[in-house]
């Protein structure tokens, strides 16, 4: 960085003018380089917490809880390419992360706590599972499995509940979608999936990387 | 009355007042502090922040209560404000029976996320928890344990935190 510098003389006036256009130059210049060296520094990642009980989770049934669940945006640097009230990693967004971040590989990750709303049946499964999916009209549903990463609990009747907290990593394009689903086996009740629930992402590389020679 | 810069509030004299040196000093200690500032960035960028314990001492839990898990290893003060993934793993060593143990992750004392495990029939699970906290500087990030069953368990647990955003 290069500035100038007050001339000689005792005009006072200019001196403070030229210690103004100093200052202005000194911003300017750091700030250009404060903001790609954040840019490297800070990842792009959005968390969605739950602000509300989801109740009524029916047993034997994959749930894809993301898509039902009020969320509400934790924290977003994307500059508006992910987070948003509701669903941003579901079909309704077009899951906005990935088509704006672009092909990357991602983490994302999934928290939630399962209790009973009446009767527990004890030690049955509780699998906790994101998806990572892709449009696909060949495929049950339109959409074709790519990858998944998952957990298995299974409940123990000691009065509180299930929680998992898990994360697991995707190559994702844009058009692709995360889907976070539960299911299990208590025939005594439904569930409720406790409101502070947790879906976050966050971009760790781009897919093809610029090789300096 | 001296202005100052829109985005770092670098000062400067204003037309009309009294220059003296020491305006001079004060913007370049205020650049000077400013590129230091950068450095912190600078490092981030090739050395992201991480804590990587070591496993915690054991620590005699009794059954049914949701216990801190006072080892300074599991216990990390946030040293600048941003995004944080945080991950914590527990291992029990009872001696009595477990039906179930949970870990669980607080940010200033209030619960953030956790994960539990049924162990009955002698099953071995060791619960393992991974999640966000946005956290200022200078929040703390603790560890509860909670297990069902009799008597005690000896826990230890493995604390790993990187940072994702430095939001300020």
């Amino acid at each position: 960085m290069t500035l100038t510098c007050p001339g000689s003389g005792n005009n006072m006036a200019a001196i403070a003018k030229q210690l103004h256009a100093t200052a202005l130059e000194a911003e300017a210049d750091i700030s250009a380089i404060e903001i790609l060296m954040r840019s490297a520094v800070n990842l792009p990642t959005v968390v969605l917490t739950s602000t509300a009980n989801l109740t009524g989770l029916s047993q034997n049934a994959d749930l894809d809880v993301g898509l039902q669940i009020t969320w509400a945006t934790t924290f977003d640097n994307t500059d508006g390419g992910g987070g948003s009230a509701s669903g941003a990693f579901g079909p309704q967004n077009v899951n906005s992360f990935v088509n704006t971040l672009g092909e990357g590989l991602y983490e994302v990750g999934f928290f939630c706590t399962l209790v009973a709303s009446g009767a527990v049946t004890d030690n049955t499964v509780r699998l906790f599972w994101i998806d990572h999916r892709r449009p696909d009209p060949t495929a049950t549903g339109g959409e074709a499995i790519i990858q998944r990463s998952g957990y298995t609990l299974f409940e123990s009747n000691t009065g509180v509940g299930v929680e998992a907290a898990f994360a697991g990593h995707f190559r994702a394009r844009p058009g692709d979608r995360f889907a976070f689903y539960i299911f299990h086996l208590n025939a005594g009740s439904t569930l409720t999936l406790n409101s502070g629930a947790i879906i976050w992402a966050t971009k760790l590389s781009e897919s093809t990387l610029t090789q300096v020679v | 009355m001296p202005g100052s810069t829109p985005v770092y509030g670098f000062t400067y004299p204003c037309p009309g007042e009294t220059i003296s040196p020491m305006a001079f000093q004060i913007l370049a200690n205020q650049i000077d502090a400013k590129l230091l500032d950068l450095q912190a960035d600078y490092i981030l960028m090739l050395n992201r922040r991480n804590y990587d314990s070591a496993t915690s001492p054991a620590q005699v839990i009794a059954a049914g209560a949701d216990t801190v898990l006072t080892s300074p290893l599991v216990t990390y003060v946030t040293p600048i404000a941003g995004l944080y993934i945080v991950r914590a793993r527990a291992a029990g060593n009872p001696a009595g029976t477990v039906n179930m143990r949970r870990i669980r992750v607080r940010q200033n004392a209030v619960v953030r996320f956790g994960t539990t495990a049924n162990t009955e029939n002698n099953t071995f699970c060791q619960p393992v928890a991974i999640g966000p906290i946005n956290a200022a500087a200078g929040d703390t990030i603790t560890l509860t344990y909670l297990f069902n069953g009799t008597v005690t368990e000896s826990v230890t647990a493995e604390l790993d935190i990187k940072l994702l955003v430095r939001t300020a």
